[in-house]
Protein backbone atom coordinates (compact mmCIF):
# COMPACT_ATOMS: atom_id res chain seq x y z
CA UNK A 1 0.00 0.00 0.00
CA UNK A 2 1.19 3.45 -0.82
CA UNK A 3 1.97 5.59 2.20
CA UNK A 4 0.40 9.04 1.86
CA UNK A 5 1.99 12.41 2.46
CA UNK A 6 0.24 15.62 3.51
CA UNK A 7 -2.68 16.39 1.20
CA UNK A 8 -2.38 13.17 -0.76
CA UNK A 9 -5.47 11.15 -1.70
CA UNK A 10 -5.69 7.81 -3.44
CA UNK A 11 -7.84 8.14 -6.54
CA UNK A 12 -7.44 4.65 -8.00
CA UNK A 13 -5.92 1.29 -7.06
CA UNK A 14 -5.70 -1.31 -9.82
CA UNK A 15 -4.28 -4.82 -9.94
CA UNK A 16 -1.92 -5.10 -12.90
CA UNK A 17 0.87 -7.26 -14.31
CA UNK A 18 4.29 -5.98 -15.32
CA UNK A 19 7.74 -7.43 -15.86
CA UNK A 20 8.06 -7.21 -12.07
CA UNK A 21 5.14 -9.60 -11.60
CA UNK A 22 1.76 -8.91 -10.06
CA UNK A 23 1.56 -5.32 -8.92
CA UNK A 24 -0.77 -2.66 -7.63
CA UNK A 25 -0.91 0.49 -9.73
CA UNK A 26 -1.87 3.36 -7.47
CA UNK A 27 -2.94 6.74 -8.83
CA UNK A 28 -3.05 9.57 -6.32
CA UNK A 29 -3.57 13.29 -6.74
CA UNK A 30 0.22 13.71 -6.50
CA UNK A 31 1.80 10.57 -7.92
CA UNK A 32 1.69 7.30 -9.82
CA UNK A 33 3.15 4.33 -7.98
CA UNK A 34 3.70 0.69 -8.79
CA UNK A 35 4.02 -1.81 -5.97
CA UNK A 36 4.87 -5.47 -6.28
CA UNK A 37 2.54 -7.60 -4.19
CA UNK A 38 5.49 -9.57 -2.86
CA UNK A 39 8.30 -7.01 -2.83
CA UNK A 40 6.73 -3.66 -2.09
CA UNK A 41 7.30 -0.35 -3.84
CA UNK A 42 8.94 -0.51 -7.24
CA UNK A 43 8.30 2.81 -8.93
CA UNK A 44 7.07 6.21 -7.87
CA UNK A 45 6.52 9.13 -10.25
CA UNK A 46 5.13 12.57 -9.68
CA UNK A 47 2.65 13.78 -12.30
CA UNK A 48 5.16 16.22 -13.72
CA UNK A 49 7.52 13.37 -14.69
CA UNK A 50 4.91 11.36 -16.61
CA UNK A 51 5.11 12.06 -20.33
CA UNK A 52 2.35 9.70 -21.40
CA UNK A 53 0.20 6.87 -20.15
CA UNK A 54 -1.51 5.41 -23.19
CA UNK A 55 -3.21 2.20 -24.25
CA UNK A 56 -1.19 0.39 -26.92
CA UNK A 57 -3.37 -2.69 -27.25
CA UNK A 58 -6.46 -4.04 -25.57
CA UNK A 59 -5.64 -4.23 -21.85
CA UNK A 60 -2.07 -3.10 -22.41
CA UNK A 61 -0.78 0.30 -21.36
CA UNK A 62 2.55 2.03 -21.85
CA UNK A 63 3.79 4.37 -19.16
CA UNK A 64 6.48 6.78 -20.34
CA UNK A 65 8.33 9.12 -18.04
CA UNK A 66 11.31 11.43 -17.95
CA UNK A 67 14.10 11.26 -15.42
CA UNK A 68 17.41 13.16 -15.45
CA UNK A 69 17.23 13.92 -19.18
CA UNK A 70 16.42 10.30 -20.04
CA UNK A 71 13.17 8.72 -21.11
CA UNK A 72 11.93 5.43 -19.71
CA UNK A 73 8.91 3.28 -20.37
CA UNK A 74 7.08 0.38 -18.83
CA UNK A 75 4.39 -1.92 -20.22
CA UNK A 76 1.44 -2.60 -17.95
CA UNK A 77 -1.07 -5.38 -18.44
CA UNK A 78 -4.41 -5.13 -16.69
CA UNK A 79 -7.60 -7.15 -16.47
CA UNK A 80 -10.02 -4.92 -14.58
CA UNK A 81 -12.67 -3.37 -16.81
CA UNK A 82 -11.73 0.27 -16.17
CA UNK A 83 -10.22 2.84 -18.46
CA UNK A 84 -6.99 3.51 -16.61
CA UNK A 85 -5.49 5.80 -19.22
CA UNK A 86 -8.44 8.18 -19.17
CA UNK A 87 -8.64 8.11 -15.40
CA UNK A 88 -4.98 9.03 -15.23
CA UNK A 89 -5.53 11.85 -17.72
CA UNK A 90 -8.30 13.24 -15.52
CA UNK A 91 -6.13 12.99 -12.41
CA UNK A 92 -3.25 14.73 -14.12
CA UNK A 93 -5.59 17.47 -15.34
CA UNK A 94 -6.99 17.86 -11.83
CA UNK A 95 -3.42 18.20 -10.54
CA UNK A 96 -2.67 20.99 -13.00
CA UNK A 97 -5.92 22.70 -12.04
CA UNK A 98 -4.99 22.44 -8.37
CA UNK A 99 -1.66 24.10 -9.12
CA UNK A 100 -3.52 26.86 -10.90
CA UNK A 101 -5.89 27.32 -7.97
CA UNK A 102 -2.88 27.44 -5.68
CA UNK A 103 -1.57 30.29 -7.84
CA UNK A 104 1.26 28.34 -9.46
CA UNK A 105 1.84 28.63 -13.19
CA UNK A 106 3.18 25.21 -13.92
CA UNK A 107 1.50 24.00 -17.07
CA UNK A 108 4.09 25.76 -19.20
CA UNK A 109 6.80 24.61 -16.84
CA UNK A 110 5.71 20.97 -17.01
CA UNK A 111 5.44 20.99 -20.80
CA UNK A 112 8.80 22.73 -21.22
CA UNK A 113 10.50 20.27 -18.87
CA UNK A 114 9.10 17.31 -20.76
CA UNK A 115 10.08 18.81 -24.12
CA UNK A 116 13.60 19.47 -22.89
CA UNK A 117 13.92 15.89 -21.66
CA UNK A 118 12.70 14.52 -24.98
CA UNK A 119 15.06 16.78 -26.96
CA UNK A 120 17.99 15.86 -24.72
CA UNK A 121 17.22 12.20 -25.19
CA UNK A 122 17.06 12.59 -28.97
CA UNK A 123 20.41 14.36 -29.02
CA UNK A 124 21.97 11.61 -26.95
CA UNK B 1 19.34 1.84 -19.10
CA UNK B 2 17.79 1.43 -15.70
CA UNK B 3 15.65 4.10 -14.15
CA UNK B 4 16.96 5.30 -10.84
CA UNK B 5 13.45 5.29 -9.54
CA UNK B 6 12.96 1.59 -9.97
CA UNK B 7 13.75 -0.78 -7.20
CA UNK B 8 16.97 0.40 -5.63
CA UNK B 9 15.81 -0.32 -2.12
CA UNK B 10 18.44 -1.15 0.44
CA UNK B 11 18.11 -3.11 3.63
CA UNK B 12 19.36 -1.61 6.84
CA UNK B 13 22.26 -3.64 8.14
CA UNK B 14 23.97 -1.28 10.53
CA UNK B 15 22.38 0.73 13.23
CA UNK B 16 22.21 4.35 12.22
CA UNK B 17 20.29 7.33 13.39
CA UNK B 18 17.47 7.69 10.92
CA UNK B 19 15.55 10.15 13.01
CA UNK B 20 14.09 12.75 10.72
CA UNK B 21 12.20 14.97 13.08
CA UNK B 22 10.52 14.94 16.48
CA UNK B 23 7.23 16.74 16.97
CA UNK B 24 6.02 18.39 20.15
CA UNK B 25 2.51 17.07 19.68
CA UNK B 26 3.49 13.58 18.57
CA UNK B 27 1.32 10.89 20.17
CA UNK B 28 1.52 7.12 20.03
CA UNK B 29 -1.60 5.76 18.38
CA UNK B 30 -0.79 2.07 18.41
CA UNK B 31 2.07 -0.19 19.48
CA UNK B 32 2.77 -3.68 18.19
CA UNK B 33 5.09 -6.36 19.42
CA UNK B 34 7.80 -7.35 16.94
CA UNK B 35 8.88 -10.95 17.31
CA UNK B 36 11.79 -10.83 14.92
CA UNK B 37 13.72 -8.31 12.89
CA UNK B 38 17.30 -7.58 11.81
CA UNK B 39 17.76 -6.00 15.22
CA UNK B 40 15.89 -8.60 17.24
CA UNK B 41 12.64 -8.24 19.13
CA UNK B 42 11.06 -4.94 19.91
CA UNK B 43 8.04 -2.69 19.61
CA UNK B 44 6.76 -1.00 16.44
CA UNK B 45 4.96 2.26 17.14
CA UNK B 46 2.55 4.15 14.91
CA UNK B 47 2.14 7.82 15.82
CA UNK B 48 0.15 10.71 14.39
CA UNK B 49 3.29 11.76 12.46
CA UNK B 50 4.87 8.49 11.41
CA UNK B 51 6.37 5.31 12.77
CA UNK B 52 9.30 4.09 14.78
CA UNK B 53 10.78 0.79 15.80
CA UNK B 54 12.42 0.30 19.16
CA UNK B 55 14.55 -2.77 19.50
CA UNK B 56 14.80 -4.38 22.94
CA UNK B 57 18.52 -4.66 22.56
CA UNK B 58 19.50 -1.55 20.58
CA UNK B 59 16.91 1.10 21.32
CA UNK B 60 15.28 3.16 18.56
CA UNK B 61 16.48 1.83 15.22
CA UNK B 62 14.30 3.77 12.85
CA UNK B 63 12.00 6.75 13.25
CA UNK B 64 10.39 8.04 10.10
CA UNK B 65 7.72 10.62 9.36
CA UNK B 66 4.91 9.83 6.94
CA UNK B 67 6.40 12.45 4.59
CA UNK B 68 9.34 10.13 3.94
CA UNK B 69 7.54 6.79 4.08
CA UNK B 70 6.76 5.38 0.66
CA UNK B 71 4.92 2.11 1.21
CA UNK B 72 3.85 -0.44 3.77
CA UNK B 73 3.08 -4.06 3.01
CA UNK B 74 2.51 -7.57 4.22
CA UNK B 75 5.32 -9.43 2.48
CA UNK B 76 4.88 -12.92 3.85
CA UNK B 77 2.44 -14.20 6.39
CA UNK B 78 2.90 -11.95 9.43
CA UNK B 79 5.88 -10.11 8.01
CA UNK B 80 5.33 -6.37 7.82
CA UNK B 81 7.53 -4.18 5.65
CA UNK B 82 7.98 -0.43 5.39
CA UNK B 83 9.85 1.41 2.64
CA UNK B 84 11.10 4.97 2.89
CA UNK B 85 13.32 7.58 1.26
CA UNK B 86 16.00 9.68 2.91
CA UNK B 87 16.87 13.28 2.13
CA UNK B 88 19.61 11.98 -0.20
CA UNK B 89 16.95 10.06 -2.13
CA UNK B 90 18.29 6.73 -0.98
CA UNK B 91 15.57 4.17 -0.44
CA UNK B 92 15.47 1.71 2.44
CA UNK B 93 13.20 -1.06 3.60
CA UNK B 94 12.73 -2.79 6.89
CA UNK B 95 10.91 -6.03 7.64
CA UNK B 96 9.49 -7.17 10.94
CA UNK B 97 7.88 -10.44 11.92
CA UNK B 98 4.74 -9.70 13.95
CA UNK B 99 1.72 -11.45 15.38
CA UNK B 100 -0.71 -9.93 12.89
CA UNK B 101 0.55 -7.98 9.87
CA UNK B 102 -3.03 -7.26 8.82
CA UNK B 103 -3.73 -5.53 12.12
CA UNK B 104 -0.69 -3.28 11.64
CA UNK B 105 -1.71 -2.57 8.03
CA UNK B 106 -5.12 -1.38 9.23
CA UNK B 107 -3.71 0.75 12.05
CA UNK B 108 -1.10 2.27 9.73
CA UNK B 109 -3.69 3.03 7.06
CA UNK B 110 -5.98 4.76 9.56
CA UNK B 111 -3.18 6.87 11.05
CA UNK B 112 -1.77 7.67 7.61
CA UNK B 113 -5.14 8.67 6.18
CA UNK B 114 -5.77 10.98 9.10
CA UNK B 115 -2.33 12.52 8.60
CA UNK B 116 -2.87 13.01 4.86
CA UNK B 117 -6.33 14.52 5.33
CA UNK B 118 -5.21 16.99 7.97
CA UNK B 119 -4.07 19.38 5.24
CA UNK B 120 -5.72 20.08 1.89
CA UNK B 121 -4.03 19.49 -1.43
CA UNK B 122 -4.06 23.19 -2.25
CA UNK B 123 -2.36 24.12 1.02
CA UNK B 124 0.37 21.57 0.32
CA UNK B 125 0.97 22.81 -3.22
CA UNK B 126 1.14 26.41 -2.02
CA UNK B 127 3.73 25.48 0.60
CA UNK B 128 5.73 23.37 -1.81
CA UNK B 129 5.93 25.84 -4.71
CA UNK B 130 5.89 29.30 -3.10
Amino acid sequence: MKSLVYGERIRENVLVKTKFGNCILCLTNFAVTLESITKGLILELDHESVISFQPIEKKLLKLVWSENSSIYDLIINYEEPIDIANKFKKIQTDYINSLRIAGIKTEERINNNKLNDIKQNQQN
Amino acid sequence: MISNRINKTKKIKTISNYTIQSHNDEKIIKAFEVKKSTHGKGIFYITNYGVYFESQKHGIIIKIDFEWLKSYNTIKKNTFQIVWNTQNNDRFKYEMKVKSAEEIMLAYRNANNEYAESITEIQVLKTKYT
